[in-house]
C-alpha cells in the first residue's frame, strides 16, 4: 500500500517527542498528524480518521487522558490500528489497553528504530482500500 | 557508552544472589521522568541522523534541555532528601524516603550519569558560544549510541533485579 495514503496520528504530551517522531514518519512518505493533548487527538481523530494511532496513554495534565482517547478511537472504528506507548511500571493501564483490544505496544524510553519497524510491520498488515478517509 | 564497571559483573551478581530490588516507586519515577526525556533525545537525534543531516543548532539546543531536566531528577532519585515541594511523585519518593541500596546506586549513577554527561560534553562542544556550529552526523551517531545504552541499563537492571513485568503483548 502507498504510504502517502496511509494515514498516521502521533499523541504525545512532549512536543518534542511528538514533532521529531511526525517528522521522521513524514519523512518515510507517512501523511502524518500531530497531538499534545487528548482532545487535540480526538478532534484529528474524527476529522481525518487515521488508519494508524501512535498513541502515549500518559498525557499528563489532559483533561482527556489517553486511556479515554483509545476508548472512543475503539469505539468509533475498530479498524484503526492503535499502537500503544507506556511505561513497563503502568500495570493497570496495560491491562485496561489490552482489553480495548490493543495488540501493540512499545515501551519508554522508545529503542531507537524499533518504533518505526512496528509502524511499518502495521502498516505492511494494512490492505489497500482499508483508509477511513 | 559508558566505560563498563571493573566490578560490573560483581555487583549484578550481588543484585541477583541477595534479592536486591528497586523500590517501585522509583522504578515509576525512573520511567516516568527518564522514559519521556530520553526518549525525546532519541527522536530529535534520530530525525537527523537517519538521513544523515546535521543536527541544527536550534534542535541540538533542546537536546541540551532534556539532558538538563534527566540530570536533575538523578540527582533527586540518588539525593531524595534534598527534595523540595514540587510535584506529587517526587513528595511521594521524600515522603516514603525512598531510596537506592549502593550497589544500584553505583550502577545507576555510573551508567545513566556518565551517558548522559557524554551527551552534554558533544552537544556543549558545538553549542561553545564563541563558535556554534551544527551537530555533525557522526556526532549525532554518539548520542543514538549513549541513548540507546542508557535504555539497555535499565533493562539490564530490571532483568538483574527480577522484578515483575507483566505485560503480555509484542513489544516493537
Amino acid at each position: 500500500m502507498d504510504k502517502s495514503k496511509i494515514k498516521v496520528l502521533v499523541v504525545d504530551d512532549e512536543k518534542d517527542i511528538t514533532y521529531f517522531t511526525a517528522r521522521i514518519l513524514e519523512y518515510d512518505g507517512f501523511t502524518v498528524f500531530q497531538a499534545l493533548d487528548g482532545a487535540g487527538a480526538l478532534e484529528i481523530f474524527h476529522k481525518e480518521r487515521p488508519q494508524i494511532c501512535l498513541l502515549d496513554v500518559h498525557l499528563g495534565l489532559s483533561e482527556i487522558d489517553g486511556l479515554d482517547v483509545l476508548k472512543e478511537i475503539r469505539e468509533t472504528d475498530k479498524s484503526a490500528e492503535c499502537i500503544m506507548i507506556t511505561r513497563i511500571t503502568d500495570h493497570e493501564t496495560q491491562e485496561k489497553a489490552e482489553k480495548m483490544g490493543v495488540k501493540h505496544y512499545l515501551l519508554k524510553p522508545l529503542a531507537m528504530e524499533a518504533w518505526l519497524e512496528k509502524v511499518h510491520e502495521v502498516a505492511g498488515s494494512m490492505k489497500e482500500g482499508s483508509s477511513n478517509g | 557508552m559508558a566505560n563498563p564497571l571493573t566490578n560490573e559483573k560483581e555487583l549484578y551478581d550481588r543484585i541477583r544472589d541477595e534479592h536486591i530490588v528497586v523500590p517501585l516507586l522509583i522504578w515509576d519515577l525512573m520511567y516516568h521522568y527518564l522514559g519521556d526525556d530520553i526518549s525525546a533525545i532519541t527522536q530529535i537525534t534520530l530525525s537527523y541522523w537517519k538521513y544523515d543531516q546535521p543536527i541544527p543548532v536550534e534542535d541540538a539546543k533542546k537536546i541540551m534541555k532534556h539532558t538538563e531536566k534527566i540530570t536533575a531528577i538523578i540527582k533527586k532519585i540518588l539525593h531524595y532528601e534534598r527534595i523540595e515541594a514540587e510535584d506529587q511523585k517526587l513528595d511521594e519518593l521524600k515522603d516514603k524516603g525512598a531510596k537506592l541500596h549502593p550497589v544500584i546506586h553505583e550502577l545507576f549513577f555510573h551508567y545513566i550519569g556518565n551517558d548522559v554527561h557524554g551527551i552534554n560534553m558533544i552537544i556543549g562542544f558545538h553549542l561553545d558560544p564563541v563558535d556554534t556550529h551544527p551537530v555533525p552526523v557522526e556526532d549525532a551517531e554518539k548520542i543514538l549510541n549513549k541513548t540507546a545504552t542508557m535504555k539497555q541499563f535499565m533493562d539490564r537492571l530490571r532483568e538483574a533485579t527480577q522484578q515483575e513485568v507483566r505485560l503480555t503483548g509484542e513489544e516493537g
